[in-house]
């Protein structure tokens, strides 16, 4: 479903710029949870970016490609790469709280996919809002709706930005780093919620985050980035019990587990 | 509602002590008597007039006795042209305050427009070379604007008459047409000011992280830019346009004399110049009272814009 | 050093475009005060000697910018003006600026009730414009040079006090100042040798708009005649006796009317500047 071959990020800052992505390919199939782990600055978020046609046009070069259900989001025009986002791609930020409107409602902001795209009665659109949120999980979705964002909590939030995610029924969520905010308790029920959506609805989920425990619980595939190239990929348990590359063994090396206390 | 309350008391403790202040400067310590008599008086006439004023009660009961007749609308009598201060005022108040409103109005109706593009244009030279005479227009004085409008569009394209004001009384439009250069000296200044500002906010809205996440479900940047950075932008400016009607107001006394505008500023200059206190200070209160007024409804729309602070 | 700085700017297009202004800020205002330092000293002509054959006469090579109705040089005139509404800006500030950062540094670092009270009467002081609060008190205590200098500089403390309290109560809670209380250094060199230089950064914007601020609201009282009276001259009271003669001499008001733009334009694209050489 997602394509993404010899994907090229160039950052134009002086003096001669550098590559955050250098040459990568993968790919995600219908219904696959991937995880993208690495420290910060192996080109991670950027790749998610690339993919989510977020990358700040003026200041990046791309080169590559990147298709998803066969339309090449790099090389295609601005309108068409549009009409995808919040459609097909939605994305979940890492930052609830500024991620959202301060001065808007929950429920238009979680109806905002279907107002950009869709041709439907703020009544059909209210009833969709609604179900999205209790689909995330919400308590009282009618009482959220009305209120702002400042007066939930950073799980709550996250919930809002899920529900808004889901709306349109995307094709591929990518989540950079959804869980990285929150407490640990919470993460888990984010994490809970992610694993149900993408069993319900089939929706594909690239997964980023430097938690590598995180990315167990919820993936099947790993891939690992290291300083723009991908060193290693396979399926969870091939990476975790069965490393091949040094790097990835320091990464998980570098776990804390109940384990080492042992010792 | 109780921070509502809380707000009014504030205003009405504001007003009390300004009111306060003004009593002490210009019925306590600048003698009344002497002001009205002139150099020539006779010791024995300014004591009979201090006994006629109430002069010599002590000043917490002239004090009271002042407000509550302020408060009836009794401004006193004019020392210069006894008569009393509350019709002086109320003959020329509403002249000022159309050209008040008007000006505002100006303001409020070019700067944004002009805030929005100016942040759409960001970076090129059109950009750049807009903000540089944006900086000019924010240099030039009101009354130096309103002095070069009167040779320009007066003396030089004979749009209007110089010194010619038409009453509304007599006509209205020409009572607009008359007034339009004025409230345009006092409002460029103050456009190039609120477009600078608006300008700034909306980029640093739009560097915001809800930006980007509008963006992620497919907006356009125009609707990004309509339906949720204007809304954050504004709010910042919201207290700068407040403070901006009170300049106007200022503004205001001073290009009633570039033009011969027979407002409260002309009524003012006079009375300082003649010494003339009773109707300086009541002129002063209903300044003040504008001003906490404005800035007071600044406030609330402040709170009805910004659902972070509002406090219940 | 000037090369250096062309090739770094060359190279990230927005640097660039934060540089101009402050540079033409500082050529504007560095041209001015040369000017009128320099008119303290010569002027191409008296100011007070009148010539009674130049009376409106238009510029030319002898006279520059021109006679006024009395047949006095205008150019010496004016340098003479601006003068005039330089110093007594620049004493307003530094009025301003010395007491504000006094009082700014003292509530805002102690804190406590005072701070309260003095915060609040700032508050109200600078809600209302500073011309009308001028205003008032001259009609009380009658306009000249020093009077203006004085009320002006003393409604212009609440400013900046504000900022300056603003930065000291802020700087209060870091790191740095609470390490200098536990080794023992006392309040007073805490607050002038530590915070100070931090604050002062902060302060350079608003003291090139007080400076701004004071130009505009001396020249307006003098314009009005309230102000600097005669025989002190004042752009403001030059503006007034040329706008009497508008039609005669249209370009006294001319002159006098680019000399205040250009002064109060000069520090204010310095300020600009200054505030964008800060982010």
């Amino acid at each position: 479903m997602l394509e993404v071959k010899d994907l090229r990020v160039h950052f134009c800052s002086a003096p001669e710029g550098h590559d955050a992505v250098k040459d990568i390919s993968f790919s995600v199939g219908d219904g696959e949870i991937i995880g993208m782990v690495g420290e910060s600055g192996s080109g991670k978020s950027v790749t998610a970016m690339a993919v989510s046609g977020l990358l700040p046009m003026g200041a990046v070069e791309c080169s590559g490609s990147i298709c998803l259900d066969g339309l090449d989001l790099l090389n295609c025009t601005q309108e068409e790469l549009r009409c995808r986002q919040g459609t097909d791609l939605a994305v979940v930020f890492q930052e609830p709280m500024t991620s959202l409107d301060p001065v808007m409602k929950i429920g238009p902001q979680v109806e905002e996919s279907l107002r950009i795209h869709t041709k439907l009665s703020a009544k059909e659109q209210r009833a969709a809002a609604l179900a999205a949120m209790a689909a995330a999980e919400l308590p009282d979705p009618k009482g959220i709706y009305e209120k702002y964002p400042h007066e939930l909590s950073g799980g709550m939030l996250q919930r809002v930005m899920i529900a808004a995610a889901i709306i349109s029924h995307p094709r591929l969520l990518l989540a950079d780093e959804p869980t990285t905010a929150l407490d640990v308790t919470i993460q888990a029920q984010i994490l809970a919620l992610l694993k149900k959506i993408n069993a319900e609805c089939g929706t594909s989920i690239l997964f980023i985050s430097h938690n590598l425990n995180v990315v167990r619980k919820l993936c099947s595939q790993i891939l690992v980035m290291n300083k723009g190239r991908i060193v290693e990929r396979g399926s969870t348990d091939q990476i975790f019990y069965h490393p091949q590359e040094d790097y990835t063994r320091r990464l998980i090396a570098a776990i804390p587990t109940r384990t080492h206390w042992l010792y | 509602m109780k921070y509502l309350l809380k707000k009014i008391f504030t205003l009405i403790i504001t007003l009390l002590i300004v009111s306060l202040l003004a009593f002490l400067a210009f019925q306590v310590i600048s003698d009344p008597a002497s002001a009205m008599l002139g150099t020539s008086a006779t010791p024995e006439s300014l004591a009979a007039l201090r006994e006629e004023l109430g002069l010599n009660r002590p000043i917490p009961v002239q004090y009271f006795q002042w407000l509550t007749s302020f408060l009836q609308g009794d401004f006193g009598t004019s020392y210069s042209y006894s008569m009393p201060v509350a019709s002086m005022i109320a003959q020329k108040l509403p002249i000022t305050a159309l050209l008040t409103f008007f000006s505002f109005l100006i303001m409020i109706v070019t700067s944004i427009p002009l805030g929005i593009f100016s942040a759409r244009r960001e970076g090129g030279l059109l950009d750049r070379s807009l903000t540089v005479i944006n900086q000019v227009f924010m240099s030039i004085p009101p009354f130096l604007l309103g002095v070069v409008f009167t040779y320009c569009f007066g003396i030089g394209l004979k749009f209007f008459v110089p010194g010619n004001f038409v009453s509304y009384r007599e006509s209205w439009t020409g009572f607009l047409e008359y007034l339009i250069f004025p409230a345009l000296a006092i409002a460029i200044p103050r456009i190039a000011m609120t477009v600078k500002m608006l300008r700034s906010s909306i980029l640093n809205q739009m560097g915001r992280e809800y930006v980007r996440t509008a963006r992620s479900r497919g907006s356009t940047k125009d609707r990004i830019l309509t339906h949720h950075v204007l809304r954050n932008a504004i709010i910042p400016v919201i207290t700068f346009i407040a403070t901006s009607m009170a300049e106007i107001v200022a503004s205001s006394i001073i290009i009633e004399q570039v033009f011969a505008i027979p407002g409260i500023g002309v009524l003012l200059l006079s009375s300082i110049n003649n010494r003339d206190f009773p109707v300086v200070q009541a002129i002063v209160m209903v300044l003040v009272l504008w001003v906490v007024v404005v800035n007071f409804i600044a406030d609330l729309l402040y709170q009805f814009m910004d659902p972070r602070i509002r406090l219940d | 050093m000037l090369a250096k700085k062309v090739k770094r700017s060359t190279r990230s297009l927005s640097k660039q475009k934060k540089n101009t202004l402050f540079i033409i800020g500082c050529v504007l205002s560095g041209f001015m005060v040369l000017l009128i330092l320099i008119s303290f000293f010569w002027t191409p002509y008296s100011t007070t000697t009148m010539d009674a054959a130049c009376k409106f006469a238009p510029p030319s090579l002898s006279h520059i910018m021109g006679c006024d109705s009395y047949g006095r040089d205008i150019f010496s005139r004016i340098l003479e003006g601006a003068g005039t509404s330089f110093l007594i800006a620049v004493c307003v500030v530094l009025i301003g600026t010395l007491v504000g950062i006094l009082t700014g540094a003292l509530t805002g670092y102690f804190g406590g009730w005072t701070d309260e009270v003095l915060m609040r009467i700032c508050d109200s002081i600078t809600a209302f414009p500073a011309i009308l609060l001028a205003l008032v008190i001259v009609a009380l205590v009658g306009g000249s040079k020093v009077t203006i200098t004085w009320i002006l500089g003393v409604l212009f403390i609440p400013s900046f006090a504000r900022i300056v309290r603003g930065e000291y109560a802020k700087a209060k809670e870091l790191n740095y100042v609470k390490s200098a209380r536990l080794m023992g250094a006392s309040s007073f060199r805490i607050m002038f040798s530590h915070i100070l230089p931090n604050a002062i950064p902060v302060l350079l914007p608003a003291i090139t708009i007080g400076f701004n601020n004071a130009v505009l609201a001396e020249a307006s009282m003098s314009y009005l005649g309230i102000g600097v009276q005669p025989p002190d001259a004042s752009l403001g009271r030059m503006l007034a006796e040329a706008q009497i003669y508008l039609k005669n001499a249209p370009w006294y008001v001319l002159f006098v009317g680019i000399t205040i733009v250009l002064l109060i334009l000069g520090f204010s694209m310095l300020g600009e500047g200054l505030q964008q050489k800060k982010r």
